[in-house]
């Protein structure tokens, strides 16, 4: 056999081999073996193709002409047994046993806000959408500021030991002008002093009172606001604190303002807003509306919750805060936040929002 | 303040419900809380004539008593020592009849006689505290009618939240004025203020009083009373000196005479009893009876305790002791206002009466005060002593000092009535100083310019006279209004515009949007940035936690936080008593709690205030500065997926804080220092790290120390952060939004590094070389750390996976290749690092 005979002999060989082994590799490794075996750097065609370079000449470019063809049939083969091999795993995957869905999931969890300052944010937004801007204060706070600039009269009970806090001075005195403050009214004080007219502020914060049981708690929060402007009348209290509720708790909910008594207002009112537990506006006098009614532990069967103490401000807080100019009037209101918080939530016992519980805080 | 609609319906006249009365008096502030009702469930009791009364044959402590029911005579067996003689009229619950505490009524046998019925106390029937014997009525009340009815049993009581503003509301009769407003009716009390006896001597007032006759001009006519001699040996005025006018400008006093101390007619127990009052003698009941009917306090001394004769209002002496009437002995204060008679302080004015002066049963001969004492001076007294009573009450909110003669006509006519005491005809009226009502001015047009609603001129006058004010012309076709001394809150227009709004209702004023409010733009992005910290921490697996901002100092010692503090003057306990300086003390009390109760996964955060001692700079300063932090606390196990489990580390947290602070557009470093393991003492000194942010320290991060961790119980290797929030606020500020650069064209090129560097290497320090090599090093991050072997002991191996890129053309292979020599051979200059194979 003359030597072009036995290279051509050779390549159908290798081919022959190759379409074979990769016929009967049973996965893709066995199939990528199987063709490095023929294609790879030492592989039996590689090594035929390198031999080329011993013909002749003359002969080189017949003989490499059929060594191409043999490499791309080798390769083609491989190619749609690599495609066979990857539709039989598919197959295979598809008619598997399903995983066990029941087992827990692989994510980071995110962390959770707590309930007083979940609603602290809400609450800000609602007086913030209104054009109130959010500002803060101290809470070790000059008696003054907590008390006096604010309408209280001297001796009056929250100026007491007995119910406000107070701080002892650095070097270890007491002289009843540090308290922690009571109320976080104060912001008025600091925000008239510092602002000239229109003001229209609210904050947020932690205030304090000498009480400790279920439904008191010595730290507590709360959200306080005001408005001052010429021409603020007791209508725009109505108005802007009649949008709040709505945006806040829901166009349906109806609110009541009725007379009450705060040393720096007046005149001075509470809101109460329809309960939004037993939701008596729901089909209002129905039997089943009435049975909800009467039966809420959290408005007490009256149809209506507290939210907010408010009122005119009073003329003795614009004069200790400098303001002077009789044609400004205004209106302020407070409101507390932790109770707010604990109707959301169903929570019983005040202690559970500062115990910080995990076992709580997961819940949320 | 309970409130009998029966009494406030005398008073006014107004037959309307208890609860129309109940909502009209909510919506003008007299916010009533509650409504507890009376005599109900008493239907099957009717008045009864005893007829017959016998020993029970075999029982010696029961009687066999027949009564008579206005039908028929019936048996029953009665336990009670006090069954009247026959024609008495007692109680009987007739068979069937179950009252209301539940016990049912049925015919019995009792030791061999069968009882129809049974004769009832007050308790039994709920309708007073007398449980020691059966109701024996006085009076001739029809027998056999329905005692609910006879007797005037049914009442619904209103618990009114009564505003600190409103001491007026604090009697029947002021609050049945609020009613006579709030209905429109005219209101015009027909209180008797005559007594049905009266001495019949005429004393002069004493020397240095004024007198006062005991008949008022205007009592009703064709009254008929009874004199009655005075009693031998007792006077018939007492004089009065006032000390200190400021805090007691007038006081008035009534002599009685043979006042008997019995107990009280039914009609007054029971309205006693209803407002939640325990009767004591018919004395102590009657001075009881004004105070809720008028509202003012008054107070009623034995005369025959007060030594010299005289009685003195003055301040105490520092040290004076005076025992109350709830028997404890008080010391007093010079600050202390009192009642004396010569032989010291006899009461504790407007607060409490003296035990030795006061009213007991064998009191014949009284003297009734009534007086007005300044509202600071009983708060102070009643405050520092801890008394708070009916009268304290009143007299802090301003009692009206214009009733005072009313007030002692009606008491007078009262003890008359009940005690057949007789006063006096001539009061002693000593008045130190005149209180004059405030007058305010103001334009009607006010009212409708502050309350933003339409107010009539003549509704406003209408409604201020009903209210007592008197409305005169004043200056510039204004209003000259004088407010009634029974309101003192009424000082202001402002004050008159409520009324106005609180009588018509709050409901009447329209409801609208102020025009000109702002667009609400915060100055500062302090409350957002704060806000997506908050965000971020939540992000990063945590849960918010808010603590307690007054912590024990030991708390602190335990936690090794500063204990350079602000304390308070009186904390409700040790265990807060001072302002924390961290946060850590209120997580770690958080961890252990959770380490306790068996779930030891802890992910907490608190973004919230510090309080630390500062200099007091400028007005209006507070020596006080309150800082925000930012602390973070994980412990127990990293949350891996089943079957994994491993603790949390310096690089959870350190992750945890990445995570946060990337909400703000910042990067973190974390590096170390000397100054450390001072900065951070409650840290694991080799393992925590300062976090740097631009450059800039903003606060500490790493695993607990180990004293730490054990003294607070916990296991694993917790790790605290507590990062300075206001600087990170203002980092983010001055770093503003972040700016983009055009993604690249050109494709990177990776090439990994291991290198063997000395133990005390830091990762950071190698990247940093390798950054320094090459212009063409985009990107390094470590991705392996090996120790042991074939590694030498004292060493570790760093591997690097490091990206290269030209922006500006394609990296050819070569010039990766020369690139990544150069940064070997940077490594290898810089550590005398090696290559690992």
């Amino acid at each position: 056999m003359s030597d072009t005979a036995q290279f051509r002999q050779r390549l159908l060989e290798i081919q022959t081999h190759a379409v074979g082994s990769f016929a009967s590799a049973r996965d893709e490794n066995e199939l990528r073996a199987a063709y490095a075996a023929v294609s790879g750097s030492s592989g039996t065609l590689t090594s035929q193709l390198k031999s080329l370079a011993t013909l002749p000449a003359s002969e080189r470019k017949e003989h490499g002409r059929a060594a191409n063809e043999a490499k791309a049939h080798v390769t083609a083969a491989f190619e749609a047994r690599l495609r066979e091999i990857a539709a039989a795993a598919r197959e295979a995957d598809l008619a598997g046993p399903p995983i066990d869905v029941s087992l827990p999931g692989r994510a980071t969890r995110p962390g959770r806000p707590h309930p007083i300052t979940a609603t602290i944010e809400e609450l800000l937004d609602g007086f913030a959408s209104l054009g109130f801007e959010i500002a803060e204060s101290r809470e070790i706070e000059l008696t003054d500021f907590n008390f006096a600039r604010l309408g209280f009269p001297p001796d009056h009970p929250a100026t007491d030991m007995q119910d406000s806090f107070f701080v002892k001075r650095p070097d270890g005195s007491v002289d009843d002008t540090l308290v922690l403050r009571t109320h976080s009214t104060s912001i008025q004080v600091h925000e008239m002093l510092r602002r000239k007219p229109p003001m229209a502020v609210v904050t947020a914060g932690t205030v304090y009172r000498r009480d400790d049981d279920a439904t008191h708690s010595p730290m507590f929060h709360q959200i306080d606001g005001f408005l001052v402007d010429r021409g603020v009348t007791f209508a725009h209290l109505k108005g802007v604190l009649t949008a709040f509720v709505h945006r806040t708790f829901g166009a349906e909910v109806p609110v009541r303002f009725r007379p009450s008594y705060f040393p720096f207002v007046e005149p001075g009112g509470e809101l109460d807003i329809g309960c939004t537990f037993c939701r008596p506006w729901v089909d209002a006098g129905s039997p089943a509306q009435r049975e909800r009614t009467a039966t809420c532990r959290t408005c007490k069967a009256t149809g209506y919750i507290e939210v907010l103490g408010c009122g005119m401000i009073h003329p003795v807080v614009f004069e200790r805060c400098g303001i002077t100019d009789p044609s400004l009037t205004g209106f302020a209101w407070g409101m507390g936040i932790d109770r707010i918080a604990m109707l959301r939530h169903g929570i019983r016992d005040i202690r559970m929002l500062y115990e910080n519980d995990m076992r709580f805080l997961n819940q949320l | 303040m309970k409130a009998s609609t029966n009494w406030l319906s005398e008073l006014s006249g107004i037959e309307a419900s208890p609860s129309e009365m109940a909502e009209r008096l909510t919506r003008a502030g007299l916010e009533v809380e509650g409504t507890q009702r009376f005599g109900e469930g008493l239907d099957g009791v009717v008045i009864a004539e005893v007829r017959e009364k016998k020993p029970h044959p075999k029982k010696d402590k029961l009687t066999l008593v027949r009564v008579f029911d206005g039908k028929s005579e019936v048996d029953v067996v009665c336990g009670a020592p006090n069954v009247p003689a026959p024609g008495g009229r007692v109680a009987l619950v007739t068979v069937g009849t179950t009252l209301p505490d539940g016990m049912a009524i049925a015919s019995r046998d009792v030791a061999g006689v069968t009882s129809h019925g049974m004769l009832a106390s007050e308790k039994e029937l709920g309708i007073g505290h007398d449980g020691d014997g059966i109701l024996v009525m006085e009076g001739m009340p029809r027998v056999g009618a329905a005692i609910t009815s006879a007797l005037s049993l049914r009442d619904t009581v209103l618990e009114i939240n009564v505003t600190p503003n409103r001491p007026d509301a604090l009697g029947h009769l002021g609050i049945a004025r609020e009613l006579a407003v709030l209905f429109g009716v005219p209101f015009a009390p027909r209180l008797r203020d005559v007594p049905s006896r009266m001495l019949s001597e005429l004393p002069p007032p004493p020397p240095g009083n004024e007198g006062m006759p005991l008949l008022a001009a205007n009592g009703s006519p064709g009254e008929t009373i009874s004199m009655v001699a005075p009693a031998a040996g007792i006077p018939l005025t007492l004089p009065i000196e006032i000390h200190d006018a400021q805090r007691c400008p007038r006081y008035l006093g009534l002599v009685l005479h043979r006042a008997r101390t019995r107990p009280s007619p039914f009609w007054m127990r029971h309205r006693l009893f209803v407002l939640g009052q325990r009767s004591i003698d018919a004395v102590v009941d009657a001075t009881n009876w004004l105070l809720l009917e008028t509202g003012h306090p008054t107070h009623a001394f034995d005369i025959a305790k007060l030594r010299g004769g005289r009685v003195i209002v003055r301040l105490a002496k520092d040290g004076e002791i005076l025992r109350t009437l709830d028997g404890v002995d008080r010391k007093l204060t010079s600050d202390d206002l009192v009642i004396a008679d010569l032989g010291g302080p006899i009461a504790l004015a407007g607060v409490m009466g003296g035990a030795d002066s006061g009213v007991s049963e064998s009191t014949e001969h009284i003297l009734l005060e009534a007086a007005w004492f300044d509202p600071r001076s009983v708060r102070r007294t009643s405050r520092r002593h801890g008394l708070h009573t009916e009268a304290s009450h009143r007299f802090e909110r301003g009692a009206d000092p214009s009733a005072l003669p009313f007030v002692t006509r009606r008491g007078a006519t009262l003890l008359a009535q009940v005690t057949d005491a007789a006063p006096s005809p001539c009061i002693v009226d000593a008045q130190a100083r005149k209180i004059a009502p405030a007058s305010i001015a103001v334009r009607p047009a006010f009212f409708a310019d502050f309350l933003g609603d339409e107010v009539p001129e003549n509704e406003a006058r209408r409604i201020l006279e009903a209210l007592g004010c008197a409305v005169s012309p004043g200056e510039h076709d204004g209003w000259r209004v004088t407010a009634p001394l029974h309101r003192p809150d009424l000082t202001r227009p402002e004050d008159l515009a409520e009324e106005i709004a609180r009588v018509r209702g709050y409901d009447r004023i329209p409801s609208e949007l102020f025009a000109r409010l702002p667009d609400g733009r915060p100055r500062s992005k302090r409350a957002p940035l704060l806000r997506a910290l908050r965000r971020g921490a939540m992000a990063a697996g945590l849960y918010e936690a808010v603590s307690f901002t007054f912590v024990a100092p030991g708390d602190l010692e335990k936690a090794r936080a500063s204990r350079d503090v602000i304390t308070l003057a009186n904390p409700l306990s040790e265990e807060r008593s001072v302002m924390r300086t961290s946060l850590l003390p209120g997580l770690l009390a958080a961890a252990s709690r959770s380490e306790r109760h068996q779930s030891p996964r802890v992910r907490l955060f608190e973004l919230a205030r510090i309080y630390e001692p500062a200099e007091a700079e400028g007005a209006n300063a507070v020596p006080v500065r309150e800082k925000t932090r930012l602390a973070i606390l994980l412990a127990g196990p990293r949350d891996q997926w089943i079957g994994e489990r491993d603790a949390v580390d310096f690089f959870d947290g350190k992750g945890a804080l990445e995570h946060a602070l990337r909400t703000l557009g910042l990067a973190l470093a974390t590096t170390r220092d000397e100054a450390l393991a001072k900065d951070a003492p409650a840290l694991h000194p080799r393992a925590s790290a300062r976090v740097v942010v631009d450059g800039v320290a903003v606060g500490v991060l790493g695993e607990l120390h180990p004293d730490v961790q054990e003294a607070h119980g916990l296991s694993g290797r917790p790790v605290y952060a507590e990062l300075d929030a206001d600087l990170l606020v203002r980092l983010a500020e001055a770093r503003g939004p972040s700016a983009v650069s055009e993604l690249p064209k050109f494709p990177r090129m990776q090439r990994d590094l291991a290198v063997v560097v000395e133990e005390s290497v830091a990762a950071a320090e190698v990247e940093g070389v390798v950054r320094g090599a090459s212009a063409l090093v985009e990107d390094v991050a470590v991705f392996d750390v090996y120790r042991g072997k074939p590694i030498a002991e004292g060493q570790k191996s760093l591997a690097f996976r490091i990206a290269y890129r030209d922006r500006d053309a394609t990296l050819t292979d070569a010039r990766v290749e020369s690139t990544h020599a150069a940064v070997v051979a940077a490594t290898e200059a810089r550590f005398g690092a090696r290559l690992r194979a």
